[in-house]
């Protein structure tokens, strides 16, 4: 029976991933070609739609999977694939029609299995069409045996931004189920990607012989900073300038585990840190204890947050740690923070400690279960809230809770500002802080305020968000098509409100997922590779 | 013969040999080793006095530890004698022995070094040639003391985890011989052990001493003013008449384990009543039975007073004040010519383990009037007595309860000297069997008899009380109008436990009342008849009978509060169901029928019975316990100068904390509040009342724990005699100390305020607060306190791979 469902799982993630990865078919473009070279093929269909097709309606048992319905596309992006999906076998080939609110004549495309990816070309002219007003796309399904019918027919509208990304996303691939261990290690793959190529986003770093974890840059893309078992050290982090080809030795790296702790504790990790936006400082959870739980569910593998901690930062220039009063409680476990891009304040996800769910708080260690990630959240539920403090040059202040994002009897976490210093976006689940079925985004004003869930959310996992430098767009992540976490883009506008996402199906892999991702101010190439000195 | 046999064997043959082979390396390089004479009538000019200048280091460093029977190794260093007797591998506390073991009570089972060293104690003072070389090479004191120099306390936060600082730590008890072993497996092990090391100074006048070969000058004379009260009182004591014979040796059995004090010596002068081969006037020469009542054999002995040579540690410390007031109520009790005495009892076990046989001749209300004058006396020698500290006979009682006394005048179970020897035969206790292990006796025979007892009790009471009228507040004990031994709070500390004078800290679960006869019971069953050195059988039936009497104290108690919530109540202390069962066997609800004659106001009548008493006993009852009975929160002394007022608003707050936070909570901690004047500096106890969901049976207690019902109890000065840990806490940080301990909820937590607030194994300031706290105890106790004991001093917390430099 588990074998089953596990083929069951793999045939359905299959389909999914179809939907990001297939490239298109026969097309045409009626305004570049005169419709006397129209294939005939397609010519033949298109005659049928002017008798028939007003008699079909939509929602004939099909739907176009992707793009969603509403999707802005940034101008600089790829093509992606168009795939739907008809309940009923009765189509076996399918017309594709994208038509214009302006003159601009409609573009047509033939496809015999349920996807079309457009070629550049093609793409290119849908782009620059769909900037003012939306395109909309009508698949048209049609069956040989009964060739004057159509089947079935669905549309949607699509419409391009005149905002570009302007930047790189870098962002991890790791094999799925997550497990602890050098070998899984090796098999990490660190990628660049732009989002205007057509090919899979190079590699930047792999065969690492350690773990490395969270990443983020400056502003300006000139300095990027990584947690990095360097030389054993859990808490070992490195920042460096971003360059071709960067070379990691000893005077990149810090370690958190210079910053003065209790004996009874365990070695700080320096979880989940972060380089402040300028790169002069840092911040991170130090004094930490952490939950982590194992599982062998392909999606959800792991149940992971800390049970007690505070913040300290950490100055670049002067390489010293202090603690960072307001967010140094030792009630309360504080963790998650994050930066506003001008410096002023830190937004971190704050929690009663939960001590309690270690047998042994001497000697942590991670657990090996043989249970779901809902029975692993029920047996250890823990919910944050955000809370906001004034950075103040290392001193701190007293900490606020941000309406919106705290005390609503969920998990409020992962708090990233836009870089307009408008909003905040978090991620909030039942439980939890990392790797939650239920997780979604929601948007704040910066200060706090009514919490609005934000439509790019998938049904399945939505979180680890990143602000283009130009905060027009936000990437993320979901499990919506895939156990394999995927790359999502959303555009957001000047009042906060965002769009159905783009996804990013070059950035996948059939078996990796793509995590952590983020946006770098940096251009495609900036960074060649990335390897520890002395190590291949 | 099997394989590993064979090795084990060659082993231990390889390990005598290394042993041996070491031995005889030591008598060639130091000598043979003989007995060796160390007196000396006066020191040379610059030698040092082991009176003036070591023992009072070996007081405040070593009789920590090595005190009282549960001193490691036996070695006990709070005297010369202890110092010079040496170690042995024997131990003490032992409940699984089959045998009786020979006691080996320091000035009383042996008269000699020679005599200790054939009982199996080693040396720990060079016994070979006396040159200054080999007195420091051969002894152990200075082996070890040596090894801590050589290997301090490391100076991390946390003391490494390969200190073994567990109750049930097994005994390294190592020779001059061995040492180099055990230096090689345990170089962190120099003495004091686990503890911070000497200071130079301190180090130096030791090893000087035992350079000098740990010479020892004769004892002062007893002052002329001792002299004089002694020979009254062993006038007293000694008095021929059958009657003066009878009651002495009532008193002495009641007494021999006692400190006594007399009034107008020096508040750190005791004696001990013993018996003596010789009559006053001359040396006492001590017969050491086992027991207080057993055969003197001699035809002709002495009550006689013995100094105690020893430093005062409080674990044993039971002190019993005596005068010329004291004097005059024995004769008030005992010697008026209401009644005679025709002929003394026997020693015989049999008869001798009971009381109620052996002293029938005496006026029932006179045996139970003396031993309510010093309840807590009596009470304090159940738990500290003969054993200072209990094994699994104290897991018998709740960590927190108080006792009332039915008033003697009042109440014909006590006082009816008729009624009490017709029962007699019913109220035999399991010592007048000696050690044997014949548990199942408890049942057959001492069961029976129990229940024969309170069956008996009842049909008298029915009896005397034909209109079936209940007790009501007027049985209960009010201490005359002024003794303040009337109310008493027992506090249960793990294996130890201490009993304080009126009701001390919250509402507990259970409570005693207790009549003469349970009275006595509980005294000989616990104090004269125990034998610390008795076999598993012996320490067995007396936990096992202890089960009766507490039942009976408890159903006592029962009888006071309403009948009809007499069950539900009782339910609660025996919760579990096999608790239930064995209680229903056991425990039938025998004289609870009667209604009890006190009007109850209130749904808590547990509470309001106490309330009832302590308003009952009126000044007796001593000041109300404002720090854990405040219903405001903020009540205090108005007598208190402002900062003990503050510090008694701030550090009451402690108590209602509560249930499983408090899990991580020591069970004694002691708290030093810095005034910024040292003479006002002051001193409060916190300590853990560790909730049972019920006391039915001996082994098993984690799993009848019910920490949801554990309490904290706040209580000023000092109460227990095994710290767990000590707070130092500025007054002026008070409030922030008590809000970040009201905040412990876990070993984390507790952890964080420790480290600020408590002082560690590692502290370099450990000895001065241990000093302090001493010194506090003395200054507001003076006769009463004792040395702390640090065996059970915890870390703030363990971790198993805490790094450590020296």
């Amino acid at each position: 029976m588990k074998k089953k469902s596990n083929l069951l799982i793999i045939l359905l993630v299959s389909i999914a991933l179809s939907h990001c990865a297939f490239s298109g078919n026969n097309s045409w473009d009626s305004q570049v070609r005169g419709s006397e070279e129209m294939p005939e093929n397609i010519r033949h269909l298109v005659q049928k739609l002017s008798t028939k097709s007003k008699k079909v309606g939509n929602n004939t048992g099909l739907a176009i999977t992707y793009p969603f319905d509403g999707t802005v596309f940034p101008p600089e992006i790829a093509a992606p694939v168009i795939a739907w999906d008809e309940a009923s076998t009765a189509s076996n080939h399918w017309l594709i029609v994208v038509e214009f609110s302006s003159q601009r004549s409609p573009i047509y495309a033939l496809a015999d299995k349920q996807h079309w990816a457009p070629n550049k070309p093609i793409w290119e002219a849908i782009k620059a069409n769909s900037i003012h007003d939306p395109a909309k796309i009508t698949v048209y399904g049609f069956d040989h045996k009964h060739p004057d019918n159509i089947t079935a027919k669905n549309s949607i509208r699509i419409s391009t931004s005149k905002d570009r990304v302007d930047a790189s996303i870098f962002y991890r691939q790791v094999q799925l189920p997550f497990k602890v261990g050098k070998k899984n290690f090796k098999k990490i793959k660190w990628r660049l990607g732009d989002i205007s190529s057509y090919e899979k986003p190079p590699v930047v770093m792999e065969n690492l012989p350690v773990c490395a974890s969270c990443h983020l840059f400056s502003k300006d893309g000139t300095l990027i900073s990584m947690e990095m078992n360097y030389k054993d050290d859990s808490g070992a982090h490195f920042i460096t300038p971003v360059r071709e080809n960067i070379e990691l030795s000893e005077e990149d790296f810090i370690t958190w585990n210079d910053f003065p702790k209790p004996e009874l504790l365990p070695k700080t990790r320096g979880l989940f840190a972060k380089i402040s936006p300028s790169g002069k400082y840092m911040v991170s959870t130090v004094h930490e204890i952490s939950y982590a739980a194992l599982t062998n569910d392909l999606a959800f593998c792991q149940l992971f947050f800390p049970t007690y901690g505070v913040l300290a930062w950490y100055s670049v220039d002067n390489r010293k740690f202090h603690l960072l009063p307001g967010a140094d409680d030792y009630d309360f476990v504080q963790t998650g923070p994050s930066w506003s891009w001008d410096e002023k304040y830190i937004v971190f996800a704050r929690s009663n400690t939960k001590n309690e769910y270690h047998e042994d708080i001497t000697d942590i260690r991670t657990h090996i279960e043989d249970a779901g990630i809902h029975e692993l959240n029920e047996r250890f539920p823990i919910q944050f809230d955000l809370y906001r403090i004034p950075f103040n040059q290392g001193k701190g202040g007293t900490p606020e809770p941000l309406e919106g994002a705290s005390h609503n009897g969920m998990s409020n976490y992962f708090p990233r500002y836009s870089p307009d210093g408008k909003w905040i976006v978090f991620t909030r689940s039942r439980t939890g802080i990392m790797l939650q079925p239920d997780s979604e985004l929601f948007i704040i004003p910066a200060a706090g305020g009514e919490a609005r869930r934000m439509r790019c959310n998938r049904e399945l996992f939505n979180s680890w968000h990143s602000f283009s430098p130009n905060g027009k767009w936000m990437l993320f992540s979901s499990k919506a098509n895939t156990p394999f976490t995927e790359i999502f883009l959303t555009h957001i506008d000047k009042n906060g409100i965002d769009s159905p996402p783009v996804c990013l199906s070059r950035f996948s892999d059939d078996h990796y997922a793509a995590n952590v991702p983020e946006f770098v101010n940096i251009g495609p190439g900036a960074i060649k590779r990335i390897r520890i000195a002395g190590h291949r | 013969m099997k394989r590993n046999t064979l090795y084990f064997i060659l082993a231990l043959i390889i390990l005598a040999g290394c042993s041996a082979y070491r031995t005889a390396k030591f008598n060639n390089k130091y000598g043979p080793v003989r007995t060796v004479d160390r007196t000396v009538s006066s020191y040379k000019p610059g030698e040092v006095s082991f009176y003036d200048d070591v023992q009072p280091i070996l007081e405040r460093r070593c009789d920590v530890c090595h005190g009282c029977y549960d001193a490691p190794c036996q070695l006990k260093l709070t005297c010369y004698e202890g110092l010079e007797r040496g170690g042995t591998t024997k131990l003490v506390y032992d409940g699984a022995r089959l045998r009786a073991e020979k006691p080996t009570r320091l000035f009383i089972d042996a008269n000699s070094v020679e005599e200790w060293r054939q009982m199996g104690f080693h040396p720990v003072l060079n016994e070979r040639d006396q040159t200054p070389q080999a007195n420091l090479a051969d002894s152990v004191v200075n082996l070890m003391l040596q090894l801590k120099k050589e290997h301090p306390q490391p100076e991390t936060e946390l003391l490494p985890v390969t200190f073994d600082i567990s109750l049930d730590k097994k005994q390294n008890c190592t020779t001059a011989e061995d040492f180099s072993e055990y230096k090689k497996k345990y170089p962190l092990w120099g003495m004091p052990y686990a503890l911070p090391g000497l200071t130079d100074k301190e180090h130096k006048t030791i090893v000087d001493w035992l350079r000098q070969g740990g010479l020892i000058t004769p004892r002062p004379e007893m002052s002329a003013k001792a002299k004089q009260i002694i020979a009254q009182w062993e006038e007293f004591f000694n008095g021929s008449s059958l009657k003066q014979q009878l009651v002495s040796r009532y008193i002495y059995e009641h007494l021999f384990i006692a400190r006594i004090h007399f009034d107008t010596l020096p508040d750190r002068e005791f004696y001990r009543l013993v018996r003596s081969r010789t009559g006053p006037g001359e040396p006492v020469v001590e017969i050491n039975t086992v027991r207080p009542y057993d055969e003197p054999g001699v035809e002709k002995f002495y009550y006689r007073f013995r100094k105690i040579e020893t430093t005062i540690v409080v674990k044993d410390h039971t002190v019993y004040r005596m005068n010329r007031k004291k004097m005059e109520r024995y004769r008030q009790l005992f010697l008026q010519d209401d009644y005679e005495v025709n002929e003394l009892p026997s020693y015989d076990p049999e008869a001798a383990s009971n009381p109620f046989k052996t002293f029938v001749d005496l006026p029932a209300i006179s045996r139970y009037r003396f031993l309510l004058d010093d309840a807590q006396y009596i009470v304090m020698a159940f738990i500290k007595g003969p054993v200072c500290r209990g094994q699994i006979a104290l897991n018998v009682i709740n960590d927190h309860f108080f006792i009332a006394f039915f008033d003697p005048e009042k109440d014909t179970i006590s006082n009816d000297t008729a009624f009490i020897a017709s029962v007699s035969d019913f109220l035999d206790l399991p010592a007048g069997r000696e050690s044997n292990l014949a548990i199942m006796s408890i049942w057959t025979d001492y069961y029976n008899d129990q229940k024969k007892y309170l069956d008996a009790k009842e049909k008298y009471l029915v009896e005397l009380n034909p209109d079936n009228r209940g007790n009501d507040i007027t049985y209960i004990w009010n201490g005359d109008g002024h003794n303040d031994n009337a109310l008493l709070t027992v506090f249960r500390h793990f294996d130890s436990a201490s009993v304080v004078k009126g009701l001390v800290g919250d509402t507990p679960k259970t409570g005693w009342v207790i009549d003469f006869p349970l009275l006595e019971r509980i005294y000989y069953l616990l104090v004269a008849g125990f034998n610390v050195f008795g076999n598993a059988g012996h320490q067995l039936e007396t936990r096992l009978y202890m089960d009766f009497l507490r039942m009976e104290g408890e159903n006592n108690f029962l009888s006071f509060l309403p009948r009809d919530k007499r069950k539900e109540i009782r339910a609660e202390w025996y919760k579990g169901a096999r608790a239930e069962h064995k209680n229903q066997l056991e425990n039938p609800f025998r004289g609870l029928e009667r209604a009890t004659e006190i009007v109850y106001t209130t749904n808590d009548p547990k509470k309001e019975f106490f309330e009832k008493i302590f308003e009952y006993v009126g000044p007796a009852a001593g000041p109300n316990d404002y720090l854990n009975r405040c219903p405001e929160g903020n009540c205090v002394d108005k007598n208190a100068g402002p900062l003990e007022q503050r510090a008694d608003r701030a550090l009451q707050k402690v108590t209602g904390k509560r249930g499983p936070e408090i899990q991580v909570v020591q069970d004694l901690a002691f708290i030093h509040v810095v005034t910024g004047n040292k003479a006002n500096d002051l001193a409060y106890t916190i300590i853990r009342n560790k909730a049972l969901s019920n006391n039915s049976f001996m082994f098993g207690e984690e799993r009848r724990r019910l920490v949801k019902d554990d309490t904290l109890t706040l209580v000023k000065g000092y109460v227990g005699s095994y710290p767990n840990s000590f707070v130092r806490v500025n007054l002026d940080e008070i409030e922030e100390f008590v809000e970040s301990f009201l905040k412990i909820r876990d070993q984390l937590s507790y952890y964080n305020v420790a480290r600020k607030y408590g002082i560690r194994r590692t502290s370099p300031n450990f000895w001065e607060e241990a000093d302090w706290h001493y010194q506090k105890y003395l200054k507001d106790e003076p006769v009463e306190a004792g040395l702390f004991d640090m065996y059970r001093f915890n870390r703030i917390a363990e971790k198993s791979d805490a790094h450590f430099k020296w």
